[in-house]
């Protein structure tokens, strides 16, 4: 069941009249079993693996609590448990693929799969969560002790698809505390949702049917076509996945529940480690907290922990998808930040380049600098293949026309496009991704001001009907998936 | 005071003070204004389904349609597969490209008729890609009716009318939905919305005022938008077709269908064999399964079709198409035979004809440029074969015959009747002009050349048979023709070459 479905906007009003009408000791046991529905809405077979998960880890919880010799093995065994797991439904086919690839040399018979391997949604968010339960209860946490709270906090159905990655230490106090649902927490649960909701059918999916045409045929635009690319997927995935983000939060406080922010303006990020502390900040954390801290972090010799980074960002990378281009876009990310790094170690020993930084006018070099190093990281993690990807780099890089411009005036051909002069939907775009720029920038002052929360309530009254009506207007008939519930 | 504020509140107080459900209640009051301003005075809101943000096939076909001024004589109905003949039989007779976009007839028909029955004859087609049984039935009974209704339908059909896995229900076609704007289709709801949740956006389709028009919502933004940017960005032309149509095909099939004149020609062939292009993967997939539900709504819609015609008294003539024996055995067993006896007895009962021309003795697979759709002098070789066949039927031929004895109009001015604004447009050059240009002087220009540069050269141009750019038309030295495509008259888009004279969609 998709955020914006009818099916949703059916579906959530009647979880939410049954839990506020229900008593609180029911309140559980309806989410839970909301949540398994919403699941079972997709495939019913995959709740049999998410109820299976959800035994084992709780008893392996358990089991790392009280055993005082074989702590270490019980931890090792429940990750061996979720990482199996994920590794079976997500890694096999790539897995294999990639053995064939390093066979193929040796002239041996490629191998295949006996059976087709479907990846259950939301899996390598659920995986997370529990890894983060039993290596925290493994580090001293006491383990959940209600097990319906436990089966709720992994399969929450507002956080189930695509996160935020929730910590139990902040989810399940929140059970135990009578919900109590005020006018305001309602407000802004449904502003959220609104605002969700815009984000990603008014902008997102808009976005996706120009970004679709540029990154499975790059062959047929230029080169500073594809930068344009480059930029809407950018403010795409970012709209795409705040707005699925807004909607899960909205939903949960619609139940009384607070679930982590996932992002705080990315593109006004000034570098690269500051981007990852604005992108995905539930991915981010959890990587640093249970692979780069574990793997030895920072404490380490310079080189060591410059490999800590960039094994922690390349499994960061594979975690999105079992493909190369994504490990590719992990390795790149690990790179840049190791790059970062040296960059500030050598801009301290540099007095009039820390100074230049520190200017106004080279924060915002620092600004635009930084969102142009992660678009092109983008063209690797939207591109279909690494060979795609760096087909439309290498264009991006030289500027290069496209075929007809090449090919100029011939008798076949006979097609001039000059870009600039003659655009189709890119003036649009031209006016669209600056705008889009501006309102980054703006919800940045919004979000510092407090303006919100000042808005007199005729203006929110104004703002929430105008989000309807857009809502209703411009969902394109087909909408996309949200991009995150591929992973 | 105190004891007043602390007064707990009534649960409407509390719900008011909730800007959201405020905002809901607003939300539904402007809805309310806007339904009942649309009913009582539709002109302030001036909502039309004429008005479309994007210019689709068959928002093409209904502008003109809408443009007759009297009936045509013949309908055709029917999917690409009769598309392709259409287009293809026209280029081959008229020995020119045909504009898709504006071509609406088969000029090709006409004259075969005509040299048959010795009567002139208007044709119009609504042979759009991909129109279903239920497409056909939505376009007769929201156009084909009153004082726009044919003498005779000719139908072409083809299994995959019928049954497509491409397809999730009925309605979700884009002829259906420009359809239903136009006409009320809501008598077939069940049958065209196969799922409850379709059938839900349907409801709400219907409740909110607000969903049913998010077609005109957009129109009204798009026009807003363009109108921003050209204030803004002083570009002229900011329509999607102006992009080459293989880049739109290729990378933008998501976006909505958009069309403009001079979007997609069907060229005559060459003198060598037309190139096969085999697409069997595509019918593997849209013949996958069997989904005998879709099956037996389409057959439905075909009876409504045929009922329909029986009562505003227009003959129907049913083609089966013809197919080429590789796509026929992609189909599930027993699968063509079932389709063809259903369409059978359906044609029998409501006293309509069934033309079957799928004979690869009639249509061998030289006349096939793939698997299903027939190549420019398989088309002319299709309107020959089915002329004979109209003529060989006496019913058929009876009301064609009187058909042409009610109106005898000259065919060639038929376009001109559909499109009267052509003639308000005056072209400097119409006047006889001395082709001054050659190839080699045109192939010489730089890349940076403009109009003016070309104007130098050979002085004002012939024609120009643009709609949506201009297209100016040279005569060349050796007899030939160039086309030169500008959206400003001063940047050059294109630059073609033919041999015969060029002439715009509306000349055709």
């Amino acid at each position: 069941m998709l955020f914006n479905t009818l099916q949703y906007a059916l579906f959530l009003p009647i979880v939410f009249a049954l839990f506020w009408l229900s008593p609180q000791k029911w309140r559980v046991w309806i989410l839970l079993s909301a949540s398994y529905i919403f699941y079972m809405t997709w495939k019913p077979i995959f709740i049999l693996l998410i109820l299976g998960l959800t035994l084992g880890n709780y008893y392996l919880g358990f089991a790392v609590h009280k055993s005082e010799k074989h702590k270490k093995r019980w931890l090792t065994l429940a990750i061996v448990l979720n990482l199996g797991t994920l590794a079976y439904f997500k890694y096999a086919y790539f897995l294999c693929e990639t053995t064939n690839q390093c066979l193929q040399p040796l002239g041996l018979p490629p191998a295949s799969l006996p059976f087709k391997i479907i990846l259950p949604l939301g899996i390598s968010f659920f995986v997370f969560e529990f890894i983060h339960y039993v290596v925290d209860v493994y580090r001293g946490h006491q383990p959940i002790k209600s097990f319906p709270a436990f089966a709720l906090f992994a399969s929450f159905f507002p956080t189930q698809i695509a996160g935020p990655i929730k910590r139990f230490q902040d989810f399940i106090p929140q059970f135990l505390a009578p919900a109590k649902l005020t006018i305001n927490q309602f407000d802004t649960a449904i502003s959220l949702i609104l605002l969700g909701l815009f984000k990603k059918v008014l902008i997102a999916d808009n976005l996706s049917f120009f970004v679709q045409g540029g990154f499975s045929q790059p062959q047929l635009f230029s080169g500073l076509d594809l930068w344009i690319f480059a930029y809407a997927f950018a403010f795409q995935i970012y709209f795409d996945f705040s707005g699925y983000t807004d909607i899960a939060r909205g939903s949960a406080n619609l139940f009384g529940y607070k679930v982590p922010v996932n992002f705080n303006l990315p593109y006004l990020a000034s570098n690269i480690s500051d981007f990852w502390r604005r992108w995905h900040i539930s991915l981010s954390t959890w990587l640093r907290d249970y692979l780069f801290i574990p793997l030895g972090g920072s404490r380490l010799s310079k080189w060591l922990n410059y490999r800590n980074l960039i094994i922690t960002m390349t499994l960061g990378g594979l975690w999105h998808g079992a493909a190369m281009h994504y490990l590719i876009w992990g390795l790149y990310q690990g790179i840049l930040l190791v790059a970062h790094k040296e960059f500030q170690a050598f801009k301290e020993t540099q007095t009039w380049l820390k100074n230049a930084f520190e200017s106004q006018i080279g924060k915002v070099v620092s600004i635009v600098l930084t969102f142009h190093v992660v678009c092109i990281g983008w063209v690797f993690f939207r591109a279909e293949t690494n060979t795609l990807a760096l087909q439309m780099l290498s264009k991006m890089l030289t500027l290069a026309p496209t075929i007809e411009q090449a090919a100029g005036q011939t008798k076949d051909v006979a097609m001039l496009l000059p870009t600039i002069n003659y655009p189709l939907i890119y003036p649009s775009v031209f006016l669209l991704l600056p705008l889009l720029a501006l309102a980054h920038i703006a919800m940045g002052y919004i979000n510092k001001t407090d303006l919100i929360e000042r808005t007199p309530k005729f203006a929110k009254i104004a703002w929430c009907c105008a989000m309807i009506f857009v809502v209703l207007v411009f969902s394109p008939d087909k909408s996309p998936r949200f991009i995150y519930f591929q992973f | 005071m105190t004891a007043e504020k602390d007064k707990p509140k009534s649960l409407p107080a509390k719900l008011l003070s909730s800007y959201v459900v405020c905002a809901a209640l607003l939300f539904v009051g402007l809805e309310a204004i806007g339904s009942a301003l649309n009913t009582y005075s539709p002109q302030t809101m001036a909502l039309s389904p004429y008005k479309s943000a994007n210019r689709s096939w068959v928002w093409w076909n209904v502008r003109d349609f809408s443009r007759l001024r009297a009936a045509p004589d013949i309908v055709l109905l029917g999917s690409s597969l009769m598309m392709a003949p259409l287009h293809g039989g026209d280029a081959v007779h008229l020995n020119s490209a045909q504009n898709v976009p504006l071509h609406h007839k088969s000029q090709l028909l006409e004259d075969l008729l005509k040299e048959k029955f010795d009567r002139s004859y208007h044709t119009f087609a609504f042979a759009l890609g991909g129109e279903m049984v239920s497409d056909a039935w939505a376009i007769s009974d929201t156009l084909l009716k009153g004082n726009r209704k044919p003498k005779v339908i000719i139908y072409g059909v083809a299994p995959r009318d019928f049954m497509d896995s491409a397809l999730p229900s009925a309605a979700s076609t884009e002829i259906y939905k420009y359809m239903s704007r136009i006409g009320d289709l809501s008598a077939v709801d069940k049958d065209a919305y196969s799922s409850f949740w379709q059938q839900g956006e349907n409801a709400l389709s219907k409740i909110s005022f607000t969903y049913k028009h998010r077609p005109d919502f957009l129109y009204i933004q798009h026009r807003w938008a363009k109108e921003l940017f050209r204030k803004l960005l002083g570009y002229k032309e900011l329509e999607l077709v102006n992009s080459p149509y293989h880049v739109r095909k290729q990378a933008f099939s998501e976006l909505p269908e958009d069309n403009g004149p001079g979007s997609l020609f069907v060229d005559p062939p060459g003198p060598a064999q037309e190139p096969y292009e085999a697409n069997l993967d595509e019918y593997r997939f849209r013949y996958r399964k069997v989904n005998l539900k879709q099956f037996n709504t389409q057959l439905s819609f075909l009876e409504r079709l045929l009922v329909l015609s029986e009562k505003e008294n227009i003959r129907v003539v049913l083609v089966n198409m013809p197919l080429t024996e590789d796509n026929i055995n992609l189909m599930p067993p027993g699968f063509y035979q079932n389709y063809l006896n259903k369409v059978t007895a359906l044609t029998t009962s409501h006293k309509a004809l069934l033309l079957n021309l799928n004979d690869p003795k009639i249509f061998p697979q030289k006349y096939f440029t793939d698997s299903v759709h027939l190549n420019a002098r398989g088309g002319e070789h299709f309107f020959q074969v089915l002329a004979d066949r109209l003529k060989a039927d006496p019913e058929t031929a009876a009301i064609i015959s009187q058909a042409g004895v009610e109106r005898e109009i000259d065919s060639d001015n038929a376009g001109a009747e559909m499109t009267p604004e052509i003639s308000k447009g005056k072209d400097p050059g119409s006047a006889k002009m001395q082709p001054k240009l050659t190839r080699a002087i045109l192939e010489a220009l730089p890349k940076s050349a403009t109009v003016q540069d070309i104007i130098r050269l050979a002085g004002p141009h012939h024609k120009d048979i643009g709609s949506g750019i201009h297209i100016l038309t040279y005569p060349l030295a050796d007899g030939s023709w160039t086309l030169v495509g500008t959206p400003d008259m001063k940047s050059i888009l294109y630059i073609h070459y033919q041999l015969i004279e060029p002439k715009s969609g509306f000349e055709k």
